[in-house]
């Protein structure tokens, strides 16, 4: 039997959709605003080390949530994500910086959100910095970066440091043309490493088709159907007509 | 909650020593006259209120620079790290809609760099009373779990205004009032057991009422006492501070865990 290195146990996430409000403008009204919308209402599933999984589903099915989970950006309301001790992160979106700090700083602190320790960090400093081609930038503040240079620092970072277990939302590459050829190779290369377990969420089953062994399709916050990705993504399809039929019936065009 | 707390602790606690380690560098680099400031301010301070109190109020004090810089050290940390916690979650929310990171480790970050200035500012404080021949005494070790006490304090008001700010927008001003208030009855320019020991209203004594209501006022008037009189520590207001500030962090803590995870839809 192969090594689990993904285990999601009945998980449920329910946002609490308060939302933000101000004393001044609404004494008294706090009670109201307070509703309750479960994304995930109880997901199952095991990923073996090494798979390369997809996630797809239509809009607002729980797939952002599910990835999102996964990586431990909301904890479940119930039942358990286990990950076996690997690490993770979420590829080519970077983790988020500290706009006053320097490239470099943020580096680190990148690193150590994802699980790194420094000295870890500091091995492959050099190769970070050169594969985001930000020369002495590196040394300048964030907030000094174009929005390129940006993306460029946060996809050589979770790139580099790349974990043991990658999820991807959607977006497949950053930069001017030059850097998303370098980025999409460099995902690839990562995605094609056997020790490397990846799950993906696009809306495009062309890509999911090409890239996933298995595919999990998640509707209203369940899963629907897990299996090899020919066979889910055939019958997500036909879901999907049956579904664009119904809803152009209903709106009577 | 417990074990939690302390896996998440070890986890993420070298992420907030690097991000407080930085953020004191980058303010190092940002001015002029470098790490200075961090003993130019309080000393900056301690002259503009000892001015007011001697000048404006002509009110004298055995020991009025070391009592006023002593309860500024405090405040400057309970205020400034409150503060700051009412906007943590939407100031960081780059990175906690990215990857998970319990959000009182952010706070932590924000405490480790003001304890440092704290630390600074107490050392400008011992500099004030070697020079006003205030001997040292055993008892000074009572400095130890006082220190200890408004770290854990400060750290979970300052947990109970992350999470509230999350929610309500114009929490920071009304913090801001509310601080403003515990300022001026904190005791931070005057000494609390001199000036209202004796002082009673509506026969309730007005002194023992400010550090049973207010525990800044009760660790700035036990930090004097001990630092500047070479008292012990009193025992039962200590522990029952200690008790109430153990219980906010848990409350705080509870609270933070069970509702994260909508955080970043509010922010």
């Amino acid at each position: 039997m192969s090594e689990t290195a993904i285990e999601v146990k009945d998980v449920k996430v329910t946002y609490r959709s308060m939302k933000s409000f101000s004393i001044r403008k609404s004494p008294g009204k706090i009670r109201q605003r307070r509703d309750c919308y479960e994304a995930l209402r109880g997901v199952s599933f095991t990923v073996p080390k090494g798979k390369i999984v997809g996630i797809i589903g239509k809009n607002g099915s729980g797939k952002s949530t599910l990835l999102k989970t996964i990586a431990g950006v909301f904890s479940p309301d119930e039942g358990t994500v286990d990950t076996f001790g690997n690490r993770l992160s979420l590829l080519a979106i970077g983790i988020g910086f500290q706009a006053n700090l320097s490239g470099l700083e943020n580096i680190y602190l990148s690193g150590l959100l994802l699980g790194f320790t420094e000295k870890e960090i500091r091995r492959r400093l050099p190769e970070i910095a050169e594969f985001s081609e930000l020369g002495e930038f590196i040394y300048k503040p964030v907030q000094t970066y174009s929005s390129g240079m940006y993306s460029k620092l946060a996809f050589s970072i979770t790139a580099i440091l790349d974990t043991e277990i990658i999820l991807i939302d959607e977006v497949l590459s950053v930069g001017d043309i030059h850097f998303r050829e370098k980025s999409y190779e460099k995902m690839k290369e990562i995605i094609e490493d056997e020790d490397k377990t990846v799950m993906i969420v696009s809306h495009s089953n062309a890509s999911i088709l090409k890239l996933c062994d298995d595919v999990i399709w998640i509707h209203d916050g369940l899963v629907k159907e897990y299996g090899p990705a020919e066979k889910v993504v055939e019958d997500y399809e036909g879901f999907m007509r049956r579904y664009r039929k119904r809803h152009a019936i209903d709106s009577g065009t | 909650m417990l074990k939690k707390v302390t896996a998440h602790f070890k986890r993420y606690n070298p992420y907030s020593v690097y991000a407080a380690k930085s953020e004191l560098k980058g303010e190092v680099g940002a001015s002029y006259l470098t790490w200075m400031w961090w003993i130019l301010d309080p000393v900056l301070f301690m002259l503009v209120y000892v001015f007011i109190t001697v000048v404006v109020f002509r009110s004298q004090g055995e020991y009025l620079p070391v009592t006023v810089i002593i309860g500024l050290t405090v405040w400057n940390f309970f205020n400034k790290t409150v503060m700051v916690s009412v906007r943590i979650v939407n100031m960081f929310r780059g990175i906690v809609s990215k990857i998970y990171i319990p959000k009182y480790m952010l706070i932590l970050e924000k405490l480790y760099v003001n304890a440092f200035k704290m630390a600074i500012s107490f050392g400008i404080a011992a500099v004030f009373a070697a020079a006003y021949r205030i001997r040292p005494t055993a008892n000074l070790l009572w400095c130890i779990p006082v220190v200890l006490l408004i770290l854990i304090l400060t750290f979970s008001c300052s947990v109970l205004a992350a999470h509230f700010g999350v929610y309500v927008n114009d929490l920071y001003n009304v913090v801001q009032v509310i601080l403003r208030l515990m300022f001026y009855l904190s005791g931070v320019f005057y000494d609390v057991s001199d000036r209202l020991s004796q002082a009673t209203f509506l026969g309730v004594n007005v002194g023992r009422v400010m550090i049973t209501v207010n525990p800044v006022a009760y660790v700035i008037d036990e930090l004097r006492k001990i630092i500047i009189y070479g008292q012990p520590v009193r025992a039962d207001i200590y522990i029952y501070w200690l008790v109430i500030s153990l219980f906010l962090l848990f409350a705080g803590l509870k609270l933070m865990y069970r509702f994260e995870n909508s955080y970043i839809k509010v922010v």
